[in-house]
């Protein structure tokens, strides 16, 4: 869908970045002079949110929901246990609630206040996700949004949208999608797209090979 | 009158600036300003000076047109500056206070995977069960600190709702933003029907939104306003 960017605040483009890449290297030096943080410390904390928490965390939550009914048991009933145990607890995922959608409810979440996201299951929130439309829209009008994403929720279909105005931070746990039979935990896992772990998209379709 | 930061619902007309997941432009780099502004405001948390409610305070005080003018990592990083600045955290003899709070590259992984659970205990019970029906309150205004921090956003004011999850008690942010103390309250998910919040325009009678409120926001939904 195209979208023109370049008129959204919330587009870390717009920026001017030759300012700010100046203004944060420069702070960055007086504060290690002062030392108060460490550049290694620095480097260590994104390579964390690159390499070792992400989408593939609450993709494999997912999958494992889809194919073995204890576990989904459990994640929704104690979820913070069953992260701990899998090594997908930590900051901005120290109280989390899994939201299952079914035929009758479709799950969304937002956090209209900031931008609150369960990061050890889903790494950073993307750019739409913090942007002041979405923040504004999506506990107003998240049927239009969801159009607007290419995703259509039947009439029938009830939408609950989450504010995530505390520490709780939400996943959503999508409906496995038809042709999946037999599939095995790491290809399912595969199909389980961020968006659809907010609300805001399905997981991916798998072509049908017949056709 | 509303605060900048306070979005839910506000007047928008604007579409969500989306890229799907398939987008790598998000990604995150050792070198950008973005990723750096990330790792110098989290790193500097650790030196518990400030907290995530104090965070998020400074964040939403901005300037409304500097707040709205700019990106989600250039509030962070105005938002850091200020701070420092208020808490006079490189003036003179006070950094050195601060030397053996420092967060080490070898702790990172460590602290980031323990995180910092808000759930605290209270002597006191729970005012509210759940399927309870709840009202919460008009023109509600933080206590501690004249235009503080608060959870409740403005469009869920003086809303009828029911709770459905309780989380027990959780860190107070409209105390814990302003040094008041840590000052637990209990916890709820509420959920409202769409139309209460928007009225009966809002198409889906069945829609619901949920938000997470602590104690002090809501009273008895028979309870005189």
């Amino acid at each position: 869908m195209p979208h023109d960017n370049h008129n959204s605040p919330n587009d870390e483009s717009s920026d001017l970045p030759d300012e700010m890449t100046l203004r944060v290297k420069s702070l960055e030096t007086i504060l290690t002079k002062k030392g108060l943080i460490d550049p290694k410390t620095l480097d260590e904390i994104i390579d964390f949110y690159s390499n070792k928490v992400g989408p593939k965390n609450g993709a494999y939550v997912v999958a494992k929901s889809w194919t073995d009914d204890k576990f989904r048991t459990q994640i929704l009933k104690d979820p913070d246990k069953v992260l701990k145990e899998l090594g997908f607890f930590g900051r901005q995922g120290e109280h989390v609630v899994v939201l299952e959608n079914t035929t009758e409810v479709h799950n969304l979440v937002v956090c209209t206040l900031c931008s609150c996201y369960p990061w050890p299951l889903l790494g950073l929130p993307p750019s739409w996700y913090k942007s002041d439309e979405y923040r504004s829209r999506s506990v107003r009008e998240p049927r239009e949004v969801l159009r607007e994403f290419g995703f259509n929720i039947p009439d029938e279909q009830n939408i609950k949208v989450w504010d995530s105005t505390a520490e709780v931070r939400y996943l959503v746990l999508p409906m496995r999608p038809e042709g999946t039979d037999g599939m095995s935990l790491e290809e399912l896992s595969s199909l389980v797209t961020r968006d659809s772990m907010i609300g805001a998209g399905n997981p991916i379709s798998p072509r049908r090979t017949d056709e | 009158m509303s605060k900048v930061h306070d979005m839910g619902g506000r007047e928008e007309k604007r579409p969500i600036p989306f890229l799907s997941c398939a987008d790598k432009s998000e990604e995150l780099s050792p070198t950008h300003w973005t990723s750096r502004t990330l790792a110098i405001t989290l790193a500097m948390g650790f030196l518990r000076v400030w907290n995530l409610d104090s965070s998020r305070f400074f964040r939403e005080s901005l300037p409304k047109s500097e707040y709205l003018s700019s990106s989600y990592y250039k509030r962070w990083f105005l938002a850091l500056e200020k701070m420092i600045e208020n808490f006079e955290i490189i003036s003179n003899d006070n950094a050195d206070k601060f030397s053996n709070k420092v967060l080490q590259p070898e702790e990172v992984s460590k602290v980031l995977k323990k995180g910092s659970p808000s759930i605290r205990s209270k002597k006191e019970l729970p005012t509210f069960l759940i399927g309870d029906e709840v009202l919460t309150r008009t023109n509600f205004k933080n206590v501690f600190f004249k235009r503080g921090h608060t959870r409740l956003p403005e469009y869920a004011m003086g809303k009828k709702g029911r709770i459905i999850l309780y989380h027990r008690a959780h860190v107070y942010p409209d105390s814990n933003a302003h040094f008041k103390g840590e000052a637990p309250e209990y916890l709820y998910t509420v959920e409202f029907a769409s139309q209460e919040l928007w009225g009966k325009s809002y198409p889906n009678r069945k829609d619901t939104v949920t938000l997470d409120l602590w104690e002090p926001y809501l009273k008895k939904a028979n309870e005189a306003k």
